[in-house]
């Protein structure tokens, strides 16, 4: 064992480092107890009160109200589900979408291959407001899209797929994700030694068997964190479906957002966001165990 | 073999087409009479003409600018001290610490918005440019922490140690030897938590009172003016270009202090 | 003679394991002094309270007669060359060698000269504006050397310098070292686990092991007069006998009497003797030789300069020979019958 790993809690000068190292960090531990654990936890605990609407005051405790509120409107349920429905779908689709391009980057280009991936990533210098308003813009039934499409005849009305809907927001929250998703991706096929999927080959497997059972598996870090880095902001998205969803495109963030900024219902938002980080914690949790803390950390 | 190159330059010119066309057509339209195709009167000025005439809109940039240089300071040296603590020093609970760290990091912003305004609102604070600084710096926090930590880890002490050897105090110590050489981590951390913040709609709806930074001001336009629309086109791409002015800026400060 | 920098009593425990073991020793100014020992001895800790990296947890720390054991390393008149040379890498070699100057304050025209004599004393005018990366292996020892002396230190402290440098160059960098401390003058400790870098440059030696101190004493002393098992092994090998004394002699079971140098040994006593390889003679007859054996070539290894043979003697003990490659008819084949010998004054007792 190292004699200076020994050293902890023993000499003097260790403790003095040790009151360093505490010094040094109480800034950002309090930064963080006080506007993230302390509010998140009071919102735990708002899930379980019924609040006077116009005073906040507590009028009961502990209550389970709030939860049926949510799991007895038929309304409520309905957007659950559509969010649910909406991250998965945006999920598979532009990790796939990012897989397709990281692989050909990776494996069917030989020059300039991080300029590529750099160029990829540029579009988004600007701000995801941008992007949004863009796809505002191009989408709905009087929009760019539309009217280009009309005016060249190619279709006598607008098409409704392409006005202010779930489908809308399913699109651009895929445009948005994917482009984010390449790296992690190209990191972990980048990693993969070339000579395995040779030695693969050698062994008599088909380029398609040996995508299948060496390459695609070597990957599976990379898609992990992909996955893990759209699905989180997707699932709690609130934005993008006030701005390209219209009415039938709303998500279960809009829901909350309501519940807090205009109906100001804390308990019942509140509840409404205990649930959504509960699903989170699944996910993230269910991600984890398939692939190990450490490994996730180090393809970060 | 053909089959395949024909199937994977489709998959990608979808992929560029989805990317790049977006803000490629909105730069167009700011410079076209009407937010429609095909193109009118083009190029025309009026809509950047009619931006800064417009109340409000360059108060937002404003605002923004100095959200996120408020918060790029505060989490840059937070970043600093706590990458330092985390290498350099042992103290109970490290690993509840750099749990909690991590924590922001997967937990949705509608979740950390909603949790942090309650509180605050309770606490009496009103929504401001403020509360959306504290939240800012909650978002900024664990990714310029990180960053500065990777950078400690690869830091060789005896370069401290040389220097206290040399006669340098603590503090000179600081300055002269390990300030320059985490100097390519702190630009990083910078330019990461600038970026955080520059973008962030979330976090800024949810906390932001009658003072708006640009995403929000552009937020509440598109969904409760919409005729005001076009006008955001000229905004958003001054806000484009401004941003890659400092990006450039910041990637040649980063070279400039590695060589 | 003057004492620049003396140890008394120093102990340094990490929790439970003791580093450092009550030890003891004066460095007389102007010497090479080496702290010698295998990896874990504790000889860079101790260097490490010279420079005051570390703080003993007992005993007592004298620079320049002025006592040290609190004082933190930028105030002490020592310079430190480090392991890993921490050469900065953000600075070329001028600001490298000027850092210590600078924070001292010496007016810049003084720090240019000063910095161009250190340059030349290693032998590389006009490396001024180099960058760190741009050196060889090499010259990064030499400016890390000069970094140190630049700000005359009373004392110079070097930790294994020469470790990651490749045969040829470690003996380059020793004549190199021997050379600059001669022109300088200033007292150097110079910490080695190697012995063959120890012996060559010192002027006195301290050989440790498991944090004590074994032995004190000039190369010659530490090579030819081991005072135990461990100073006798670990400088350069040699071959141990065991048996009890007998008038002049000392009797080994199954080989027969050695017979030593007359000393005031005591009858019965169990001895342990130690001959240095090379001071054994081999051949197939020995003449003029005090104690000679027969004995088997197991194994022979030629090297240019030294033949070094295993040879197996009549008690079944393995001993190692080296003779030299001049004058030697030819070299010995395994199995072949030899006989081995050395004289009564080669034989040092152990005690």
């Amino acid at each position: 064992m190292n004699p200076r790993e020994k050293e902890a809690s023993q000499s003097p000068k260790t403790k003095k480092i040790e009151l360093r190292g505490i010094l040094l960090v109480v800034p950002t531990y309090l930064w963080l107890i006080v506007t993230f654990l302390i509010p998140v936890i009071s919102v735990l605990m708002l899930s379980f009160a019924e609040l006077h609407p116009v005073t906040k005051n507590i009028v009961s405790f502990p209550t389970m109200n709030n939860y049926l509120t949510l799991f007895t409107n038929l309304d409520y349920v309905v957007v659950l589900l559509r969010t649910l429905l909406l991250t998965v779908a945006v999920t598979i689709s532009s990790v796939g979408l990012a897989y397709a391009v990281a692989y050909f980057i990776t494996f069917k280009i030989l020059k300039n291959k991080y300029t590529i991936l750099l160029a990829f990533q540029a579009p988004y210098i600007a701000s995801y407001m941008m992007v949004l308003l863009a796809w505002r813009l191009l989408l709905g039934r009087s929009g760019v899209i539309n009217s280009l499409l009309m005016s060249m005849g190619l279709t006598s009305g607008p098409i409704e797929l392409l006005g202010y809907n779930a489908f809308s927001v399913w699109l651009v929250l895929t445009a948005t994700w994917f482009p984010w998703l390449i790296l992690p991706i190209f990191v972990s096929l980048e990693k993969i030694d070339r000579s395995l999927l040779e030695a693969s080959q050698d062994l008599g497997a088909s380029p398609f068997t040996t995508f299948l059972k060496v390459t695609f598996p070597l990957s599976l870090p990379g898609v992990f964190v992909a996955i893990l880095f759209v699905f989180i902001p997707t699932i709690g998205e609130f934005v993008a479906p006030a701005v390209v969803g219209g009415t039938t495109g709303l998500m279960f963030g809009n829901l909350i957002y309501d519940f807090f900024l205009k109906g100001f219902r804390w308990d019942i938002g509140s509840a409404f966001a205990v649930c959504l980080l509960c699903i989170v914690i699944l996910a993230v949790l269910v991600l984890f165990r398939k692939i190990g803390f450490e490994k996730l950390m180090e393809s970060l | 073999m053909k089959k395949t190159n024909i199937l994977w330059s489709i998959v990608v010119i979808f992929a560029i087409i989805l990317a790049f066309s977006p803000i490629t057509i909105l730069f167009l339209l700011s410079l076209n009479d009407s937010p429609a195709l095909p193109l009118k009167n083009f190029p025309t000025t009026k809509w950047y003409e009619a931006l800064f005439q417009f109340p409000g809109a360059m108060e937002s940039i404003v605002n923004s600018l100095m959200v996120a240089g408020v918060t790029t300071l505060v989490a840059v040296v937070l970043g600093i001290c706590g990458g330092y603590a985390l290498v350099r020093t042992r103290f109970v609970g490290k690993s509840f610490f750099t749990g909690l760290l991590l924590m922001p990091m997967v937990v949705p912003y509608i979740i950390m918005g909603i949790s942090l305004l309650s509180f605050l609102l309770r606490l009496g604070m009103e929504p401001s440019l403020i509360t959306i600084i504290i939240g800012h710096i909650l978002l900024a926090i664990p990714y310029a922490t990180l960053v500065l930590t990777s950078r400690f880890i690869g830091f060789n002490i005896s370069l401290e140690e040389a220097a206290m050897d040399l006669g340098a105090d603590r503090l000179t110590t600081f300055r002269k030897i390990t300030l320059p050489l985490i100097m390519p981590g702190i630009i990083t951390a910078a330019i990461l938590s600038f970026i955080i913040s520059w973008e962030d709609v979330a976090m800024a709806v949810l906390l932001a009172g009658s003072q708006q930074t640009a995403p929000v001001f552009m937020f509440s336009l598109v969904t409760k003016l919409p005729k005001f629309v076009p006008i955001l086109t000229a905004m958003s791409t001054i806000m484009f270009a401004f941003a890659i002015v400092l990006a450039i800026l910041m990637r040649k400060a980063e070279r400039f202090s590695i060589s | 003679m003057k004492i620049d920098v003396e140890l008394k009593n120093v102990t340094k425990k990490y929790g439970e394991i003791v580093a450092v073991d009550d030890v003891s020793f004066a460095v007389e100014r102007g010497q090479f002094f080496s702290l010698l020992g295998p990896s874990g001895c504790g000889k860079t800790t101790t260097l490490r309270m010279i420079s005051g990296f570390e703080t003993p947890t007992e005993g007592e720390i004298f620079i320049e007669g002025k006592p040290m054991t609190n004082v933190p390393p930028f105030k002490r008149p020592t310079n430190l060359v480090f392991q890993n040379l921490a050469l900065f890498p953000h600075m070329n070699v001028f600001d490298n060698i000027a850092f210590g100057l600078r924070i001292k304050k010496v007016p810049e025209n003084e720090i240019q000269k000063r910095v161009k004599e250190m340059l030349e004393l290693v032998r590389l005018p006009g490396y001024e504006k180099r960058k760190i990366s741009q050196l060889s292996g090499g010259e990064k020892q030499r400016i890390a050397i000069v970094r140190a002396l630049v700000n005359r230190p009373a004392v110079l402290l070097l930790d294994e310098p020469l470790g990651p440098l490749d045969l040829k160059l470690r003996e380059e960098m020793i004549v190199e070292l021997k050379r600059i401390k001669r022109e300088v003058g200033t007292t150097f400790i110079y910490v080695t686990h190697d012995q063959g870098e120890a012996l060559t440059m010192s002027d006195k030696i301290v050989v440790m092991n498991k944090g004590k101190v074994v032995q004190i004493g000039t190369p010659m002393e530490i090579y030819e007069k081991p005072k135990s098992k461990f100073v006798a092994d670990f400088i350069g090998g040699t071959n141990f006998f065991e048996g009890k004394y007998t008038d002049g002699a000392v009797e080994v079971d199954g080989l027969g009497k050695i017979s030593i140098e007359s000393g005031a040994h005591v009858s019965k006593k169990t001895l342990l003797l130690s001959v240095k390889p090379e001071k054994i003679c081999i051949g197939k007859k020995l003449k003029k030789v005090d104690n000679i054996f027969d004995g088997k070539v197991t194994e022979s290894f030629y090297q240019g300069r030294a033949i070094t043979y295993k040879v197996l003697l009549e008690n079944d003990s393995l001993i190692t020979v080296v003779a030299p490659s001049y004058g030697m008819e030819r070299v010995f084949g395994i199995g072949e019958k030899v006989k081995v010998g050395w004289n009564k004054e080669d034989a040092r007792v152990i005690t």
